[in-house]
């Protein structure tokens, strides 16, 4: 996946918590490309374990999707924030 | 002594999906390709490398692959395993890692996969003399004491060793960033063990002195490297699970009872009004917070609090025999 950072003001009604954890990896934020198959108002999609939620450009949470709720979108990059810790490689707790 | 690269060796990572899900789980698909990256460092060509990921989304998980590995791999379904066989039928040796969800009788496959499925599977690959398997999965013990060696067992065409992260506990992931194909710096929950054998074999390390780089050498650097960073994990964690653990209960509460009042006030709108567009928003919103506070608060206690790694290998005799 491409990957891009962008300033978490710019996603500002997306909560905190769930910003920290996308940096952290433990869930993952993609940004949709326009492809005229999906309604405007999608810009990322936010992967919560197996559940999928479509954000709109200010993050704001529109729709979860699962299941038989699913709908065709294309995902772009991965996107993390600047301003919030990324973590380290697992190789600082490397043998010696 | 073998050496698997110098061998004819097809190099397959299997991720399967649960019956509950449409696709595996992004930090799972980013456990493959962060393996199959860090083989194709080792110099293995992606010719030799066979990648099998169940799931809906076929386009979205091979760009994934790609994006992280720089090269477009055919990216099969678990219906397509035979082509595996087939492929597995022109070669010497055979190496299988297991990614994804472990479960009490196998693997959280559509297709069940029990241990004996697994191994005969492989049995079946005509011609194969060695087959090596790593399974990264919660409760792989159940794979454990099983009948693999041509020692023992004279029917089996190969002989079999199996490497598991952990008996019959969660197998654990940590948040780990790496960079993958084009400097692109990926952050996901890695499985600890399978990242530790990937780094083995991305630069292998001889952990009993014999002078070669064996396969049992990478089960000895692997569980090391898993106990080393989960002591790691615990002792971060000790401090948080006393002060953060209280608050996300106090914080779970309070979105699940403005979830419920929202749902509520939800039955009672007009279906289709600019009012109930809102009240779903809020709803989804609410779901998504719930989530993410109780997921943190299940990693701080099911792994630091309630859980060992054991991990184990099954006929470590060949093991020694085999280098990469």
């Amino acid at each position: 996946m491409d990957t891009k950072t962008i300033y978490s003001r710019q996603l500002n009604k997306l909560n905190q918590g769930i910003k920290r954890d996308i940096n952290d990896g433990r869930l993952f934020l993609y940004d949709i490309i326009p492809d005229g198959t999906v309604s405007q108002a999608y810009s990322y999609a936010l992967y919560i374990g197996d559940d999928v939620y479509l954000l709109n450009k200010r993050g704001k949470i529109l729709s979860k999707r699962t299941g038989e709720n699913q709908i065709h979108y294309t995902i772009g990059s991965l996107v993390y924030f600047k301003d919030f810790p990324r973590p380290e490689s697992l190789a600082n707790y490397s043998l010696q | 002594m073998l050496r698997l690269r110098e061998e004819k060796t097809l190099w397959v990572f299997l991720l399967p999906v649960s019956n509950s899900a449409d696709n595996p789980e992004e930090r799972h698909i980013y456990d493959v390709v962060f393996g199959v990256y860090c083989i194709q460092q080792a110099g293995i060509s992606p010719d030799d490398i066979v990648v099998i990921i169940d799931g809906k989304d076929r386009a979205k998980i091979s760009r994934m692959m790609v994006d992280g590995t720089g090269n477009a791999y055919e990216v099969l379904t678990l219906e397509q395993f035979d082509k595996v066989k087939e492929r597995g039928s022109s070669v010497n040796d055979f190496v299988l890692f297991v990614f994804g969800h472990g479960h009490q009788r196998g693997l959280a496959s559509r297709i069940p996969i029990s241990p004996y499925t697994l191994i005969n599977s492989i049995g079946q690959i005509r011609n194969i003399t060695n087959a090596i398997v790593y399974l990264g999965p919660c409760y792989t013990g159940v794979f454990n004491y099983m009948p693999v060696s041509r020692q023992t067992s004279e029917e089996l065409a190969c002989d079999m060793i199996l490497v598991g992260a952990t008996q019959f506990h969660s197998s654990i992931a940590t948040s780990t960033t790496e960079n993958m194909f084009g400097n692109r710096e990926v952050s996901w929950v890695a499985d600890i063990f399978l990242w530790s054998v990937f780094n083995w074999f991305r630069c292998p390390v001889d952990i009993d002195g014999d002078g070669c780089c064996t396969i049992m050498d990478s089960f000895k650097y692997a569980g090391l490297q898993t106990n080393i960073t989960y002591q790691n994990i615990k002792i971060r964690n000790f401090s948080r699970i006393i002060s953060e653990v209280p608050a996300i209960d106090h914080r779970l509460a309070k979105i699940k009872k403005k979830y419920q009042v929202q749902v509520a006030l939800n039955k009672r709108l007009p279906e289709k009004s600019r009012l109930k567009s809102f009240s779903d928003q809020r709803i989804a919103d609410l779901g998504a917070q719930y989530s993410q506070q109780d997921r943190n608060r299940k990693e701080l206690l099911e792994i630091s609090m309630f859980n060992q790694q054991e991990p184990w290998i099954l006929n470590s005799i060949p093991a020694q025999r085999i280098e990469f």
